[in-house]
């Protein structure tokens, strides 16, 4: 070992941080250097005199004051923090309030409202009867329920019925010419610019020959001057007949300018007299999937039945 | 919890106390047990009392909001003189102490260490070299300086001022060996007079 490479490791040597073989080079070093045994005691000196200085006592009032300023910052922290919670909870309140403000408007249903909704509804959607549309089906239109509540009313089914009017081979001419004429005079007498019984028919409780009569002045109204057929006004008499005598309420009828369909009704009927109506279609009309419609599931008590019509 | 007992307690079931009840008397008792190194670190370091002060202070302070994450993984002084170490290294690089320390008054390094010594003249002596050696250590660059604090003046062993600078070994004894050297060449002339 040589001067420099005695003295870089001269402080570890002091500490005893050094190996043996090291600590024997060093030492035999040392024996016959006197500049690095001159360093060695500079070294033992300084370590002495740093390690002899006596270490300053904190000052008495330290702890109380240490103590105090913790404390002081206590309340704070929770002051703060109390503040901060209060914030985040007065923006909660904020945040709900203004979710349920802009939470969109629902329409809770109402039993009275329901039928100048589905009528308004069924307007709109007239042209909708299209060719390639199920021969039947059922929908359920589920409204909206903001009480959460659900109760059986609150569930509407609409069921379908697309039928065909079979020839009756016992309707003679003479019937036929007589409705015609039953037609022609009410014509005559009266000029309904109306299509529907939206206004007239829901709100009076009217005989079942005053309905039809009214149904068929409007159909006569609507073609405008031109006679319409007399097997046509039948059908629909004796629909509205059958609904009456089932106990339903007819909340739409117009005729539709569909190639296929050529009238639709919009009714309730009572789900207890449900099968007996369509019982009594089926004598007089072909009722396409009448099975399927039969034994369709309904809950409420009044069934909301579309009648369309084919030609 | 009675005075007596809790002086008997280790540091770890004193900070348990802290961390668990939020004891405020068991971390009294810490501040106790552990104020003068913490003063001596920060002395050494500042070089100043007042300063000193201010920095212990600190340092107990940021011990109490932090004690909650000391894990027990080292011992409670360890983390103790990190904290201590850290908070003069913070303060030394202040610009508010870099210009404060222009003006400090350097013959008050010495204070406070009145009641070891029982003539004047054997307590004024001491204070001169403890000035001197203070003023030594000053000039020192911060790395070297905390490796010697540490060592030299607090003796503490090698291990402990590894976790406290977390510096391996082989740099803490290069960097003690370069400070040793330094300081013989600044203490030269006092070195004489002992």
């Amino acid at each position: 070992m040589n001067c420099r490479e005695v003295q870089r490791i001269l402080s570890d040597y002091l500490e005893g941080l050094v190996s043996d073989l090291q600590k024997k080079e060093i030492e035999q070093h040392l024996q016959m250097c006197q500049k690095c045994q001159i360093e060695l005691d500079e070294m033992k000196k300084t370590v002495k005199l740093l390690r002899s200085i006596p270490s300053p006592q904190a000052p008495e009032k330290l702890v109380e004051s240490v103590m105090e300023k913790i404390s002081a910052e206590k309340p704070r922290k929770r002051k703060f923090a109390f503040l901060l919670t209060a914030i985040a909870f007065a923006e909660i309140i904020v945040f709900v309030a203004l979710f349920k403000i802009q939470k969109p408007v629902q329409i809770v249903y109402q039993p009275e409202t329901h039928v100048k909704i589905t009528q308004k509804h069924q307007e709109e959607k007239k042209p909708e009867i299209v060719k390639n549309k199920p021969v039947s089906r059922v929908k359920e239109k589920k409204n909206a329920i903001v009480s959460g509540e659900k109760t059986p009313e609150q569930v509407r089914t609409e069921i379908v019925i697309q039928l065909a009017y079979l020839p009756q081979p016992q309707m003679t001419f003479a019937k036929r010419n007589s409705e015609k004429e039953i037609g022609a005079n009410v014509l005559e007498q009266q000029k309904p610019a109306e299509v529907s019984l939206l206004d007239q028919g829901m709100k009076k409780e009217t005989s079942v020959e005053k309905k039809s009569q009214e149904i068929v002045t409007s159909l006569a109204a609507k073609s405008a001057g031109i006679p319409a057929p007399a097997e046509k006004l039948s059908v629909e008499s004796e629909i509205i007949k059958y609904i009456t005598d089932a106990g339903g309420k007819i909340l739409s009828a117009s005729p539709a300018s569909d190639i296929e369909v050529s009238y639709v009704f919009v009714a309730e009927i009572p789900a207890s007299s449900y099968k007996n109506f369509l019982d009594n279609l089926a004598g007089k009309f072909q009722i396409k999937n009448y099975d399927l419609i039969k034994d369709a599931a309904v809950s409420e008590t009044f069934i909301t039945i579309r009648l369309q019509i084919f030609r | 919890m009675n005075t007596n007992k809790i002086n008997e307690f280790d540091d770890e079931t004193l900070v348990r106390r802290v961390q668990e009840e939020e004891d405020m008397y068991a971390f009294e008792m810490l501040v106790k047990r552990y104020q003068d190194k913490v003063y001596g670190i920060c002395f050494r370091f500042i070089g100043e009392h007042h300063e000193a002060f201010d920095c212990t202070q600190d340092t107990f302070v940021k011990i109490y909001q932090k004690i909650h994450s000391f894990k027990h993984l080292s011992s409670f002084g360890t983390w103790v003189y990190r904290i201590a170490v850290n908070t003069c290294k913070n303060r030394l690089s202040c610009w508010d102490f870099m210009r404060k320390k222009k003006t400090m008054y350097l013959g008050n390094s010495g204070a406070n260490i009145e009641n070891h010594f029982i003539s004047p003249a054997q307590q004024y002596e001491k204070t001169r070299i403890s000035e001197i050696v203070q003023n030594a250590i000053s000039k020192l660059p911060f790395d070297q300086k905390q490796i010697v604090i540490l060592r030299d003046i607090q003796q503490l062993s090698y291990e402990e001022i590894e976790k406290i600078t977390n510096l391996p070994l082989g740099t803490v004894k290069s960097k003690l060996s370069r400070a040793r050297s330094k300081l013989k060449e600044l203490l030269k002339d006092i070195k004489h007079e002992l």
